[in-house]
């Protein structure tokens, strides 16, 4: 029921004995109809402010507060027991003094974010690296009764040129894109508006192709088959191609050293993109399917995966050197191991492999690199069923998709700290290529097929 | 040489992680190099290492 109060205020109706006098009107909220023009506003105008809601919590905006826990614990792996009296959500439990790798709430490991209900009993497992220990919990508080419901990645899909491979170029802020060559009307450089970018094209078609964007040159250095050409994005030109031994498979840069690793069917070059030379060509290794240089603050390693041949074995090289430090015997045949991908904070390579030719889900391997670890270059761990054919780390992230083939299309999103596994289903493409968006925070998934797939990222 | 391991087991009963170290929702379980090396060819059932049928793949 709502009230209403008129005011009689003219002499419209020729009674000026009753102006001002007010009139109270109450009308039955059950018997209001509302037009559809106003349902639909109103519609609108919930709708709004769930997904401001959802945006807020996406954005982390919602409040949080921190609870910090000391405690003096022996070194090594062990468990650190506390109650937490909250009603709120955990959402991160940060240390330098311990390196967390479970988190126990009330007697089973959960995942964060995570509720806690009020008394819980918070263990903590992990190795314990100093002898005092300062943890810090990070919470959003929650009213008794109430519980936020995360969401689920928001995936967008939209419709461009087909894609050979790109990357992201911070000079231009937006992702660079090569089309496919299977049509040569398609080999040219584009972006991730779908505006193209050169219009002097070089005459390559592009394949399955590395590309690469080196910063103190500001330009891309793209592959086609043996020759490798730097375009500059300053100049708006291509410099002069090189021609290698074999087929150019990979590419990876060394910012410390200012050297481009080249990988071929033949073995590995060493350019100098400062005045676009080739320095060194070892044919040691062959099919260097993926490289990835790897500074670790004390090593500077070279990491190949070598795929098409038998035995398949990645290896571990001094990247100045290129002496071998480590070989796998992991994979043989038609193994496929893709990029090599390095998380900095653990010290570990993650390499997803599966079965080229029978397309089934695969596997990653975890080797550690940490050089004061006592299982230093060793395999310390495996996650299974995961989909493996290519893959990109960013943050505590590691994403890896299905077969290079098409056949399905999953991304499998691999959390770090935790190596659990979660699948989440994509628009049909194939032949994909990974590139991370850092100021969308979001991963752009580039298809052969024309389409690009934004998967955003969460921490 | 490691004298332990740790598994995180999924519902089905297949291996769907192996560690050297503690993680999520693993348990700590005997040191098998065989389970080690090739988790994907084996299940647990609480107790023992179950061998499954192997598809070659790796």
């Amino acid at each position: 029921m709502v009230k209403h109060i008129f005011t009689i205020i003219d002499d419209y109706l020729s009674v000026d004995n009753q102006l001002g006098e007010r009139v109270d009107i109450t009308i039955p909220g059950t018997d209001i109809i509302i037009p559809d023009e106003l349902a639909v506003d109103i519609t609108n105008a919930i709708n709004d402010t769930k997904d401001a809601a959802i945006a807020a919590i996406n954005n982390n905006s919602i409040p949080n507060y921190t609870v910090t826990i000391t405690a003096s614990s022996s070194i090594g792996y062990s468990t650190i027991s506390f109650i937490l009296p909250d009603i709120a959500i955990l959402r991160s439990v940060q240390s330098s003094d311990i390196d967390i790798t479970a988190v126990i709430i009330n007697n089973s490991n959960v995942s964060l974010p995570c509720y806690l209900t009020g008394n819980s009993t918070i263990k903590l497992v992990g190795n314990i690296i100093h002898s005092q220990q300062l943890i810090t919990l990070t919470l959003s508080p929650l009213p008794s009764n109430r519980s936020i419901q995360l969401p689920n990645p928001a995936i967008t899909t939209y419709p461009t040129y087909p894609i050979a491979s790109g990357c992201w170029v911070p000079s231009e802020s937006k992702i660079v894109l090569l089309g496919y060559s299977g049509n040569t009307n398609y080999g040219y450089i584009f972006d991730q508006y779908n505006n193209h970018i050169s219009t002097n094209l070089y005459n390559i078609s592009f394949g399955l192709t590395p590309v690469q964007y080196i910063p103190i040159n500001n330009c891309i250095y793209i592959t086609n088959g043996s020759q490798i050409v730097p375009y500059y994005f300053a100049t708006i030109s291509y410099g002069l191609p090189l021609t290698l031994s074999g087929t150019i498979y990979s590419q990876s840069y060394n910012a410390d050293d200012n050297i481009l690793y080249v990988g071929t069917s033949t073995g590995l070059y060493i350019i100098n993109p400062a005045n676009n030379n080739i320095i060194n060509y070892i044919n040691t290794y062959t099919y260097c399917s993926y490289l990835t240089y790897i500074n670790t603050g004390t090593q500077k390693l070279l990491v190949i995966a070598r795929n098409n041949i038998s035995p398949s074995n990645p290896v571990i090289l001094d990247a100045r050197t290129l002496q071998l430090i480590a070989s796998y015997d992991y994979a043989s045949g038609n193994i496929y191991t893709a990029q090599p991908c390095y998380h900095a904070a653990t010290q570990r390579i993650y390499l997803a492999m599966l079965n080229n030719v029978i397309n089934a889900m695969g596997h990653i391997k975890v080797i550690d690199i940490n050089p004061s670890s006592s299982t230093y270059l060793q395999l310390i761990g495996t996650i299974n069923n995961v989909y493996a054919r290519w893959a990109l780390l960013v943050g505590d992230r590691l994403y890896t998709s299905s077969s290079v083939a098409g056949s399905n299309s999953t991304v499998s999103i691999v959390s770090i700290p935790s190596h659990t596994v979660t699948n989440v289903s994509m628009p049909i493409s194939s032949h994909v290529t990974y590139i991370y968006h850092p100021i969308h925070n979001a991963i752009y998934v580039c298809s052969i097929n024309g389409i690009i797939t934004i998967l955003p990222h969460h921490a | 040489m490691h004298n332990k391991m740790y598994i995180r087991i999924s519902d089905s009963g297949v291996i769907d992680a192996i560690m050297l170290y503690p993680f999520f929702g693993a348990i700590e379980v005997p040191y098998n190099d065989d389970v080690f090396n090739r988790p994907w060819d084996y299940a647990y059932n609480g107790t023992d290492f179950v061998s499954l049928p192997t598809d070659d793949i790796f």
